[in-house]
Parts: structure tokens; sequence; C-alpha cells
């Protein structure tokens, strides 16, 4: 396999359960050394793709190739060139850290004097060293996510799949899981990950997909998604329902287009400044005012009409 | 194969840490039921009016039956909520799977798992039988053993089937109620 080709290539890629269509012909590549991401709301498809991507859902229809290799018929050869994060922790509760982590190299076949250097220098890793020898239950949410990212590189995978790695974690623990998956993909790994937060999409993602309601919407670089479907500021007004109307006609003179929601009206435009004032200046008086950059969640709304996050 | 044998490694290695919850289920309840059945309702019955076929006293007639039971008790009930712990509650099986290990090596790994255990359970029980001079050590007794382990897998591998098919362990009531425990 030559250094650019694709790792992993869906086409049409179908999931469908009895009466139910996860996944909608999706198509997508994942290059080496690349940070790929699924980005969307809960029940858009994408855990279903990522099981598919492991092998342990088949897939219904369209063709999908993991190290060009069909899941349906190489999934042990697959599987032991893959790292999985699964979104709920499956960590071995009865034993302690260090031993999850050599269990799981027995899993692959790692000659136990390598298996015992790489859990080592894992915990070193996810900074789990001094925890190496306690009970994996009293652990908090954030260590066991850490331990479970060092188990799923035992194997010295080509490819990561994080579902939801944060999903559920304190801001803290949160930030914790982005600056390892950071070094990571300084270090050249292949990510693929889900996630519902576009604040977690737009710092570990080089590209990414918009999945909603099992079709993907949309597909660029997290930059590149802000500059093609957004503005590059947003303002964001609350203001009493009796001032919509007059805001919605200031409109043409300082925006590109707004969007309004139940608690407020979001006003895209190159200088939010600037469209602050003519609002001000028009006799309009928004209880509260907020000027920002445009995010991925911006981008979302624009292409679904509905936020990321309920 | 080998892969089937991690499963064996792997449950082995946390059987290491659980053992003592099950010595009650697994050893001393066979034994209470050897005691309870031998002495207290043997007592009861006229061994010279009783039909026991090889002139033995009742609790010798008995004790072989109790042997399988316990391998039953046991196949069943480390096949039932285990199971369902390791699908939806503690998840193990999703992480063997995404490893290079299929389905079928988990499921053969389970069963050889499981006729190691149950080959403890027959052995410990035939042992404390023995003990009290009910079952000899000779090839026949011994032979008893395998043969309860066989009957505790026929038991394990439909019921870890069903466990499969089940996000909550309340139809094991059921089972345990009507068919295991009588």
């Amino acid at each position: 396999m030559s250094r650019d080709t694709p790792l992993i290539v869906a086409r049409d890629l179908t999931k469908r359960f009895k009466n139910f269509t996860a996944v909608d012909g999706v198509s997508f590549a994942v290059h080496p050394a690349e940070s790929f991401g699924f980005l969307g709301p809960n029940g858009a498809g994408k855990t279903s793709t990522m099981r598919m991507i492991g092998c342990v859902s088949p897939v219904t229809g369209g063709d999908l190739r993991v190290f060009g290799m069909d899941p349906q018929t190489h999934a042990s050869a697959i599987k032991a060139r893959l790292g999985v994060v699964p979104q709920q922790d499956n960590l071995d509760n009865e034993i302690s850290v260090r031993e999850n982590l050599l269990m799981y190299a027995r899993y692959f076949d790692i000659p136990r004097e390598v298996a015992a250097r790489r859990a080592d220098e894992l915990l070193e890793f996810v900074q789990l060293s001094e925890r190496a020898n306690s009970e994996v239950e009293p652990l908090s949410g954030g260590l066991k996510r850490r331990l479970t990212i060092a188990r799923s590189l035992i194997n010295e995978p080509e490819v990561i799949l994080l579902d939801e790695p944060t999903t559920g974690l304190d801001p803290q623990a949160r930030h914790a899981i982005w600056d390892r998956l950071y070094r990571l993909k300084q270090r050249g790994a292949t990510l693929l990950l889900t996630t519902h937060y576009m604040e977690e999409a737009e710092q570990l993602c080089d590209r990414v997909v918009i999945m909603d309601h099992a079709r993907i919407i949309a597909e660029g670089s997290p930059r590149g998604l802000i500059e093609q479907y957004s503005t590059r500021e947003v303002l964001e007004l609350r203001v009493p329902d009796a001032a919509r109307a007059r805001l919605r006609d200031l409109v043409d003179g300082i925006a590109e287009r707004i969007q309004e929601l139940p608690d407020r009206v979001q006003v895209y435009t190159a200088d939010a400044e600037r469209a602050l004032e003519v609002v001000r200046k028009a006799g309009v008086h928004p209880e509260s005012a907020l000027v920002r950059r445009s995010t991925l969640e911006d981008v979302f709304l624009r292409l679904t009409g509905h936020a990321l996050v309920d | 194969m080998t892969r089937a044998l991690r499963i064996v490694q792997r449950n082995a290695v946390v059987y290491r840490r659980i053992w003592r919850g099950s010595v009650f289920s697994s050893f001393l309840q066979p034994t209470l039921y050897l005691m309870a059945l031998g002495f207290g309702v043997g007592a009861l019955i006229d061994p010279r009016r009783a039909a026991i076929p090889g002139g033995v006293s009742y609790l010798q007639f008995l004790a072989p039956g109790l042997l399988t039971a316990a391998c039953m008790q046991v196949a069943t009930y480390e096949s039932s909520w285990p199971v369902i712990g390791k699908i939806t509650w503690a998840r193990n099986y999703y992480a063997m799977l995404a490893t290079p290990i299929a389905i079928d090596d988990l499921v053969v790994g389970e069963l050889l798992w499981m006729a190691i255990r149950l080959t403890t359970v027959g052995t410990a029980f035939l042992l404390v039988a023995a003990s009290f001079g009910v079952m000899p050590i000779a090839a026949a007794t011994l032979l008893a053993v395998p043969l309860a382990v066989l009957t505790g897998l026929a038991f394990s591998a439909p019921i870890l089937a069903y466990a499969a098919t089940l996000k909550t362990g309340e139809n094991f009531n059921i089972l345990f109620r009507l068919i295991i425990t009588p």
C-alpha cells in the first residue's frame, strides 16, 4: 500500500435494521496520518458507521474496505490493526489497571515481555502509572477513559477508532483526553472519531463529515466548512419578542442572514461589532449581546436548521 | 483455537480475584445438600424396605446424582446473569470482540472455561463425599465427574445462547424456580 492509499474507503455504505435505516448510503475515505471526524447529533448514524468499520456490525449495503480488506471476510485481520475506544467503557473491573492492559494484549497474541513493556509505556502516556496496581472500579470517569485509550493502543494500531471519546466527562477530564489525543495525532497516528461536540471536532480533526439523519450532509476541514457555510463572525442577541420583527427588517443592511432560535437571534456577518452598533442605533436594545467567531455549530445549524445538542 | 484459549485465560485471571464469592454456590451448597438429604431424609428411609438398586445406602445412591446436580446448577447460574453482565452491564464481550477474537472463539472459550470450572466443582464434591465415606475414590466414581461436567455443559450452551438474547435477567427466575431447583 502506498503512503497515500486510503486506509478506509466507504462507498454508499448502508446499515438497515428491521424498519429503520441507521446509515443511508454514505461515502468517505480516511487517509494515513489524518484525523477524521464524524460530527452530528445523537442518532445521526455515527456509531453505526464506526461499528461497521470495527467489524462488529455487518454491512447491509454498499461497499466498505478497511486496509483494503472486507470486514465481512477478514474481520480478525482488520481488528488486529485497529484500536477501539468505545462509547461506553468496557474495562475488566475485577482486575487491576495494569492487568487490563496485559490481558488485552493477550487477545492480540502479543508476547508477554512486549506487552509488559508497552503496558508501562502506555500507562506513562496516559498518566496512570501511579494507579497501575489499583482496581478499575474506583477510578473516575476521566481516568477510566484514559485507561481505555491506553488499552486501545496496546497493539500499536494503524487506525484508532474513538466513539464519542469525551461524552459524559467534566470539562477538565475532557481537556486531559484532548491533550492525549492531540499528542497521538502529532506522532502521526490516524484517528477516526465521532463526536457531537463541535469544539472537539474543531480541536482534533483535520477533516470532518457532518452527519444528520443517517446521511452525510457536508464534508471538509473545520475551517473550510465554516468559511463555506457561515460568516466570519456571529452576533448573538437576546431581544424582547416585540423587537424581533424590527430586527428582521434591519437584517438586509447589516448581515448576510439571521437565524432565529427560541431564546435568541443569531446575526451572521463579517463584522459583528458594527452590526451591533447598527442594531443599537436603530433603537433596538438587546437584553444581552455577544460577539463571537463562527463555529461548526453554526455550520450545522445552517445546514439542518436544528442544533447539534438539544 | 488459540483465541478461544485467551478467553479461558481471561476468565482464569478474573476468577482468581473473585473465587471466594463462588465457594458457597459451587462447594458449600452441594455439601449441605449432601448432608441434608443424606443424613436427614436418608435417616427416614428404611434400607431393607426401600428398593434401592445395588444394595447401597440411600446416601450412596444419592451422591452421584447430587454431584451431577451441583454441576448442572453451577453451569446454569454461570451461564445466566454473568453473561448478561458481560453483554449489557460491564460490556466485556464488546471489548473482546474489538480485538481479533471472533464470536465463535468467544463461545468455545466460554464453554471450555465452563468445563474447567465444572471439573473443579465435581472433583471437590467427590472429595467431600469420599471423606464422608459416601463415594469411594475408584474408577467408577471418578467417571462420575466427566459425566457431570458433560451434563453441566448440556445446560450451559443453550442457556448461554438464551442469555445472549436478553436485556434483563428477569426471565431467569422462571428458569431457576421451575426447572433447575426442583
